[in-house]
């Protein structure tokens, strides 16, 4: 008896989702919705700006680099020109090469 | 759909309009939480809004929309399995939270179930929640969402004897649910 009572709950437990009708979205939900890809957009352009901002920063720092290595080279090239022993010994002994 | 922006805002709103109770009704029915549902079918139609210019029809919109929405359900699934996990080793460290019962499972009355069945289906949406995942989706969509047995195959990917596997095997298994629940009542 009571294993008969137990195969007609499980029964009826499983049609019980016969006949069930389709649970209706809140009607606000579009507009929650639409706040969130306007959110996002607004989160997008910000991280553009952003990211813009880091690509002219490292820019700049590259172009500042480039120039330093700019005047670097050209005082080096320069010197390898004027130099010679008599300058170099001058610089460092304070005296002429006196050979 | 066009690729304008004025386009794709018209289509959005058709799509909107005529999917939004398929998704938030299966939504409803897997994550048998009110709030949760709303937050899935609004990030389903986020990632529609997102992907609608790109949608070249290879799929019929209502198996791609179903798609995304199993897809996010699941990954919602998973991660509220992720966080019980997570309370329960907090509880074995806490000794007094150690007997709450992390696990349960609350009461869900879906608001389609007819009245008269409405106690019976409290009960089967229990077993539900305890199915696999793909049980539990094949199950949703064919009682629930009431799609052919080709419709949840080309949603889940699979094959129509695989999607009749799985419901013989989720039917089996919640009788195996309600058998126990009902004997220990």
């Amino acid at each position: 008896m009571e294993n008969i009572d137990i195969q007609a709950n499980i029964n009826a437990a499983l049609n019980s989702l016969e006949g069930i009708q389709r649970a209706e979205a809140d009607a606000a939900l579009l507009q929650k919705i639409e706040a969130r890809i306007a959110a996002n957009r607004e989160g997008r352009q910000v991280q553009q700006v952003q990211i813009r901002r880091l690509a002219i920063r490292l820019a700049a720092a590259a172009a500042v680099m480039l120039v330093l290595n700019f005047v670097v080279w050209l005082n080096v090239s320069k010197h390898r020109q004027n130099d010679t022993f008599q300058q170099f010994s001058e610089t460092y002994f304070g005296s002429q090469l006196n050979y | 759909m066009t690729n304008s922006a004025e386009g794709i805002a018209i289509s959005f709103q058709d799509c909107f309009d005529a999917h939004k109770d398929r998704v938030f009704n299966t939504a409803l029915s897997m994550l048998q939480n009110w709030e949760e549902a709303e937050e899935v079918t609004q990030d389903v139609f986020l990632a529609v809004y997102e992907a609608l210019a790109s949608f070249r029809g290879q799929a019929a919109l209502t198996t791609w929309l179903y798609r995304i929405t199993v897809n996010k359900v699941l990954d919602r699934l998973k991660a509220r399995k992720a966080q019980k996990r997570a309370g329960f080793t907090i509880s074995l460290w806490k000794q007094k939270g150690a007997e709450e019962t992390v696990f349960e499972i609350p009461d869900f009355l879906h608001p389609g179930v007819l009245l008269e069945q409405q106690e019976s289906s409290k009960i089967l949406f229990k077993a539900i929640a305890q199915l696999p995942e793909n049980q539990q989706s094949a199950f949703v969509m064919a009682k629930v969402e009431q799609l052919s047995y080709a419709e949840i195959a080309a949603i889940l990917n699979v094959t129509v004897p695989a999607v009749e596997s799985l419901l013989v095997r989720a039917k089996q298994k919640l009788r195996e649910l309600l058998k126990n629940f009902y004997e220990n009542r």
